[in-house]
């Protein structure tokens, strides 16, 4: 009995030894995992985690998501509202996408207006939602000059463990995918647009994309999908948008200079990750 | 191909504003410029401070309304690119402030963000006071048509009509490794991002072209960079080295 509680006290401080080192020296922690040929999470280096998407839970709003990426959780819920189009461009509706990450899903986000990287979430995935042209705005023209659809389309992080890019645009589209307007009719006398309570149809969507970001550490080891303590103590990022035929809409690199077959590598497990995605 | 577009570069760096260390003027065009101020190395707010390295701040103002998600997304950029390019280690517990004044509308393309990107740099040069692995220079990219050449794209009439295109940042520095092409220095990649826009689409071979059209093209943009320097004067100076030689023939 007391041998048994030996090793377990030995055991629980190795364990308390090993999060110490690897809070006190994290780049160290990860190469040594990465000499091994595996990550701190137990998987490989072109490993994904699990991806689970529950659609139209929400019903309160006309289209919604919940995206977990191993345990980055990410709400996702789109609402409709009419609005005038601008004067410039009277047959185009309006998508509207946003991302917060509050206190809730991180300590490293403290309660207040939207960090630098909540900001540049939001930005990233309004190019790759309304620069790439997923949703046709004309589609959400209501009477041309007068009245149109605006989605806002906001998205949560309820819990933050890396790569909240990917696992948010997922959301975005999946949320989109399942969102239903009313039927409008603008009544021109009246100038007022009247929805229908019975009749919804859903929202075309052009095409289908995914999104797979990768870092890579020492200029040769890839990590796939890396986690919240992985990302910072990457040397370079790298995030690669895949449409549904295979082809390339978007690669966003910073941090310096990776090889073409890196770039090359990456791609592919982009294009495979999409076809997984798909179904 | 792209000496063309990229004729009317024009860079400055004579007037200084007075209340930060460097600063300096980048466009591509009249209708694609930035200017960029530098202060640094300076105070860092306590919470902000870091203890082994320098903490680097970009703030970039749009030429129109308040600051929103694109600026603070192409401050990132910029942040991001600084931290690559300069040695914070040598300035610990201080703060590099950079900020970015857009002179002209944004466009769809990336024209602008690479103007912004490379008045950071002549804005750090001109400060003289943070030392740099390299010189940083970016270029704008973009292609009409998926299969046709891609060229430099920095004139904004020329936007709309492009169904692609991204932005490159190479770092230039002799002590790097890498072939010397013609008087430019060896480069390394730093940041960059390409895009397609609605409806079309590219494929990697594209990717690694318009890499290569974007490293020719910057290290055009470092021999201007480096041709502005000679005609920059230091403090106290009265005649810049190029008014002299100049003066000298006579």
């Amino acid at each position: 009995m007391s041998s048994s509680s030996v090793t377990n006290s030995s055991a629980a401080d190795e364990t308390l030894r090993a999060q110490i080192f690897q809070r006190l020296h994290p780049r160290v922690y990860l190469e040594r995992f990465i000499a091994e040929k595996i990550r701190p999470d137990g998987r490989t280096f072109d490993e994904w985690r699990n991806v689970s998407v529950n659609v139209g839970s929400i019903s309160t709003a006309d289209g919604s998501a919940l995206v977990r990426m191993g345990d980055t959780t990410i709400v996702c819920g789109v609402k409709a509202e009419i609005a005038e189009p601008e004067l410039d461009h009277p047959e185009q509706g309006f998508l509207v996408p946003n991302i917060d990450l509050p206190a809730i899903c991180s300590p490293k986000f403290k309660p207040g207006p939207p960090t630098e990287e909540a900001q540049v979430l939001s930005d990233r995935l309004n190019e790759a939602l309304v620069a790439s042209g997923v949703l046709s705005l004309s589609s959400l023209c209501i009477h041309p000059g007068k009245a149109v659809w605006t989605l806002y389309v906001d998205c949560t992080c309820i819990n933050y463990d890396g790569n909240a890019f990917d696992a948010a645009l997922l959301a975005m589209l999946g949320a989109l995918r399942s969102t239903t307007l009313p039927k409008a009719t603008y009544n021109e006398e009246t100038g007022r647009t009247t929805c229908s309570r019975k009749t919804r149809s859903p929202v075309q969507l052009t095409r289908n994309f995914a999104s797979s970001s990768f870092g890579v550490l020492d200029t040769s080891h890839v990590l796939s999908d890396p986690t919240a303590f992985e990302e910072p103590l990457m040397d370079v990022t790298l995030t690669v948008i895949v449409d549904d035929r295979g082809e390339l809409i978007s690669t966003t690199e910073s941090g310096g200079a990776i090889s073409e077959e890196t770039l090359l590598r990456c791609i592919n497990r982009a294009k495979e990750r999409a076809l997984q995605l798909k179904d | 191909m792209s000496s063309t577009a990229l004729r009317s570069i024009s860079i400055s760096s004579e007037e200084g504003l007075d209340g930060v260390d460097g600063s300096a003027r980048f466009s591509f065009h009249p209708s694609c410029s930035a200017l960029a101020s530098v202060s640094g190395p300076i105070t860092a707010r306590l919470a902000a401070e870091h203890p082994a390295r320098a903490t680097v701040e970009v703030y970039v103002r749009p030429l129109s309304s308040v600051p929103g998600t694109a600026e603070k997304s192409r401050g990132m950029a910029i942040r991001e690119i600084v931290e690559r390019s300069c040695l914070l280690a040598q300035h610990p517990r201080t703060l590099i402030q950079v900020v970015v004044q857009a002179l002209t509308n944004p466009t769809p393309g990336y024209a602008l963000l690479a103007a912004e990107i490379n008045a950071c740099t002549l804005a750090l040069i001109n400060a003289g006071s943070i030392a740099m692995r390299g010189v940083v220079c970016a270029v704008p990219v973009g292609r009409v048509k998926k299969g046709s050449a891609i060229s430099v794209e920095v004139d904004v009439a020329d936007d709309v009509v492009l169904e692609g295109g991204g932005c490159f940042a190479f770092l230039f520095g002799f002590a790097l490794s890498g072939p010397i092409k013609g008087s430019a220095p060896p480069c390394e990649d730093v940041w960059s991002t390409y895009s397609a826009r609605p409806g079309s689409s590219f494929d990697q071979a594209e990717l690694v072209r318009a890499r290569e059209v974007a490293r020719e093209a910057a290290a055009e943009v470092w021999q201007c960079v480096k041709n502005s320097i000679r005609h920059q004067k230091t403090i106290g100076e009265t005649q810049s080295p190029h008014e002299v030689d100049v003066k000298m023939e006579i």
